[in-house]
């Protein structure tokens, strides 16, 4: 039997799950016992790198401990160790070697694994995290939007037969993400998707030493140094105000022992134009998958920032009913994303009991993303040609699907085409606010007047990959690409150093 | 695309056919008439007579078009039917192989085309003539301006007038008209500058650039020289406008006269290239402040252009604004992100919503740090503007 694994890289915590051998999916706990491990990477004068609570530790003190990095996954941004220099993408393939090597010590050899991602993930970020995996020596064939992983676990996990459309608001340490789906029996279908990159955790601990520094100078009348009340510290005080109606703090420098009162009413006014951006993400979530409030059956919370009380309330106020909660939140992500590596899997892999277990969902897809071209096109306002964005797949089209279009070529002897391939989250026609995936030329006959035809065709497989093709009619020229689309199947040898900036 | 059928199918004159049906040869002939088959806008050329040819040829006929008072041609605002290196109206109609003294004994139908697709010198009832030109395809005819190359290559040559009433503006009604919207675009840009109470040297910078490559599109040296002059006087007189003003004035009560003096001459892309002109005047310091984002609301209720449009090229300077979106902390976000104040709060929340879905698409596909940074100080101004309405 292989060994198949989901893995939940967080902002502020991952985790690591898999099928075991009645078909149940269980947690893999790391070397210190814990099911969810801090994405805190430290790297100590002996050369060593530390993943997990150890490191967490000192996140916010040691300089050369870093966290919170998916937040700028496939970004350029830049980390400096004893001379090295890391990126999101570096520093992922630490975690995720920490959680795959202790994951080992209890399953053996890893065969294949799959990685969450939050919904409103760019192609960048995606691709940045596929190559952390692969970097980490993780066989990576998938990876699955957040919401759909705990979607998929809730589904699994409900003692009874679903039958309705839900919600699966998923409030990280890093990224908001909310995903409206349809569950008959044991069909899942995604409907629509949205986030926000920036929502979390992470953003209220900020929120929370805001406060902080701010009374602190009420009070000393100087400036509180980042090292007297960490990030950490922040986290453990929101904790605190998850529980209590207010938490007193205590805080020691040269400059004396102090006190400083937050009330949980004070730290929710603070946060609250936060918790308006997840709001609008909700409502303007179900607009796209034209619904009403009223549609939606349940609300499943996901993420550890779901425990905050005021989340709940505004869950409810949006939705107009309770939310609920599967099993612990922080490791609803994880547990989905190991039934679906194995539901991807070469059943033959799979053992009568675990098979079973699969029969329970069916999952349907639909795309991410819009994708599109640039074509040339005149405005009637300027009243000259412009370049415009024309989208083919739209976000919510069920997989597979193809799309062809029809377009012309813009002047006489025209001698190639600029085929491009973009993506974009929201509907686009300017070409400034989407993003290319891929460009390339297609070279043309010579001689023809303007108007020949070119087909653009987009098919977009259930493997996720998608295919693209820019088709001259006339003389059967073309460009075809095949890209990954988000969710790829791209193998690549990788080596860990590749990532490191010079 | 069919502004322009061909509809040539008629018969031919002699050798072939038989005697009884024959007819004197005429010479060659064209007339417009109009297309009453089809809707009232369309004409149909048709050409008659001789073809004039001493062996069996390819024949092709262009023909192109002339405001009989000023002779200036009549341009094409499709682009199938142009010369190719102008924008002068010419058509050619492949007509086939014709035979030594062949000829249209009737009229026949050339072709046919809509007439919105024509520009002519001047609005108003014109005496349009229709010129055809017989040529073979192995020795063509070269156009420009709507003259031909060599006379030598013409066959055959007919002329005829045909009247018709164009209601919009002529190419050269636009040309002056444009002349005078540049003029009055200056002022404008003026009062954007001016809407913090002083002129910037950036802003100033701005509009003499703007100034500098609108002269550049000017061919005529005298003309370049006279409309450096028009173009400086209106800098001058605005800003001194703005200085006799008393202290604390608001741009948005002494801008009336000169946005309906704009109104006057300017067209829909002449109101859009202002706008442009304003918006970079907006952005020239790195900052947005609240007077010059509600002007640039003003301006685009005042100059009737399309608030979505407006909208657009707004969030394109917001966005590359490299400092930071505003140099005060008073700044409303109401301001910013442009919502109307007299919206009730349902439309209000929904506007917020909408807003806050578009930034938050555009968010990962922009490449550049500042600009993924102004997309995300949208996103918190939309959040605390949520909160404020929604509560």
């Amino acid at each position: 039997m292989s060994n198949l694994v989901g893995i939940d890289l967080g902002t502020t915590y991952s985790a690591i799950a898999h099928l075991d051998a009645t078909g149940r999916p269980v947690m893999l706990v790391n070397s210190q016992g814990d099911n969810i491990t801090p994405s805190v990477v430290l790297f100590d004068d002996q050369g060593n790198v530390i993943v997990g609570k150890t490191a967490q530790r000192v996140y916010g003190e040691d300089s050369k401990c870093f966290g919170r990095f998916k937040r700028v996954m496939g970004e350029e941004k830049e980390y400096e160790a004893f001379g090295e220099k890391y990126n999101a993408t570096s520093l992922s393939s630490f975690v995720l070697k920490k959680l795959k090597d202790d994951a080992q010590t209890q399953i053996g050899e890893i065969s294949e694994a799959v990685v969450t991602i939050p919904a409103n993930y760019g192609n960048k970020a995606r691709e940045a995290t596929l190559a952390a995996a692969n970097a980490s020596g993780l066989s990576i064939k998938y990876i699955i939007n957040e919401p759909t992983a705990a979607a998929l676990y809730y589904a699994y996990s409900s003692g009874e037969e679903l039958n309705g459309t839900y919600a699966i608001y998923d409030l990280g340490g890093g990224t908001f993400d909310i995903s409206i789906i349809e569950i008959k029996g044991s069909d899942i279908e995604v409907i629509n998707t949205d986030g926000v990159t920036l929502l979390g955790g992470d953003d209220f601990d900020e929120k929370l030493i805001e406060i902080v520094r701010s009374k602190w100078k009420d009070q000393v009348g100087e400036d509180l140094e980042p090292e007297d009340f960490t990030k950490n510290d922040a986290e453990e005080q929101k904790k605190i105000l998850s529980e209590k109606e207010k938490t007193s703090i205590k805080i020691a420098t040269t400059k004396g022992r102090h006190k400083i009162e937050i009330s949980r009413a004070e730290f929710e006014d603070a946060i609250s134009t936060l918790i308006a951006k997840s709001e609008m993400t909700c409502e303007n979530a179900i607009d796209e998958a034209n619904l009403s409030i009223t549609d939606i059956n349940e609300v499943i919370l996901v993420g550890g920032s779901t425990r905050m009380p005021c989340i709940q309330s505004s869950v409810e106020k949006i939705f107009k009913k309770v939310p609920k909660s599967v099993g612990n939140p922080d490791e609803a992500v994880a547990l989905g994303a190991a039934l679906y590596v194995a539901y991807k899997a070469d059943p033959a892999k799979l053992n009568p009991l675990q098979k079973q277990a699969l029969s329970k969902v069916n999952i349907a897809e639909v795309t991410a993303k819009f994708f599109g071209t640039i074509i040339l096109s005149y405005d009637d306002h300027h009243q000259k040609n412009l370049l415009k964005n024309d989208s083919l797949i739209r976000k919510g089209d069920k997989i597979p699907c193809s799309v062809t279009k029809e377009y012309q070529t813009a002047h006489d002897n025209q001698t190639a085409i600029n085929c491009r391939v973009t993506e974009s989250n929201i509907e686009e026609s300017d070409p400034d606010y989407v993003h290319t995936m891929w460009e390339g030329a297609l070279d043309l006959p010579e001689g023809r007047p303007s108007g020949q035809k070119v087909e653009v065709t987009f098919s977009y497989h259930v493997n996720q990959t998608m295919k693209c093709t820019f088709l001259d009619v006339e003389s059967g020229r073309k460009a075809e690409i095949d890209l990954t689309a988000g969710n790829s199947n791209i193998h690549t040898d990788i080596d860990i150093d590749d990532f490191k900036v010079e | 695309m069919g502004f322009f059928n061909d509809i040539v199918d008629a018969f031919l004159g002699p050798p072939d056919w038989p005697e009884s049906s024959r007819k004197q040869s005429e010479a060659f002939q064209v007339q417009a008439v109009r297309d009453y088959d089809n809707n009232d806008g369309n004409f149909k050329i048709q050409i008659k007579g001789a073809l004039s040819v001493s062996y069996a040829s390819n024949l092709e006929c262009a023909i192109n078009f002339f405001d009989k008072s000023s002779d200036d041609p009549i341009l094409s605002l499709y682009e199938q039917t142009t010369e190719d290196d102008t924008r002068v109206f010419l058509h050619s109609v492949d007509l086939g192989i014709v035979k030594e003294n062949q000829y249209f004994p009737d009229w026949v139908d050339l072709t046919s085309f809509v007439k919105e697709i024509m520009l002519p010198p001047r609005s108003g009832s014109k005496v349009i003539e229709v010129r055809a030109y017989l040529y073979s395809s192995d020795n063509p005819i070269s156009f420009e301006g709507g003259y031909i190359d060599s006379k030598d290559k013409c066959i055959s040559y007919a002329i005829n007038t045909f009247t018709t009433k164009f209601e919009d503006k002529g190419y050269r009604d636009q040309s002056e008209h444009r002349d005078l919207a540049r003029v009055a675009t200056v002022p404008i840009a003026m009062a954007m500058a001016m809407a913090d109470g002083s002129l910037d040297k950036s802003e100033g910078l701005v509009i003499k650039k703007w100034i500098a490559n609108t002269l550049d599109t000017y061919i005529s040296e005298d003309k370049q020289n006279e409309m450096k002059k028009q173009l400086n006087e209106a800098l001058d007189s605005s800003y001194k406008a703005f200085l006799r003003l008393p202290k604390n004035f608001k741009v948005s009560e002494n801008i009336d006269s000169t946005i309906d003096a704009f109104n006057l001459v300017a067209s829909n892309t002449d109101k859009f290239i202002a706008l442009e002109l304003c918006l970079d005047v907006l952005a020239a310091d790195g900052f947005a402040d609240e007077t010059e984002l509600n002007l640039v609301k003003e301006l685009s209720t005042k100059l009737d252009l399309d608030y979505d449009e407006v909208q657009k090229m707004k969030d394109k300077t917001l966005i590359s604004i490299d400092a930071k979106l505003s140099s005060s902390d008073s700044t409303s976000d109401e301001a910013l992100i442009g919502l109307d104040m007299n919206l009730n709060k349902e439309d209000s929340l929904a506007f917020i919503k909408k807003e806050f879905r578009k930034w938050n698409g555009r968010l990962n596909s922009l490449q550049a740090r500042n600009e993924r940074d102004n997309a995300q100080r949208m996103l918190d101004a939309l959040a605390r503007l949520k909160k404020k309405h929604g509560s």
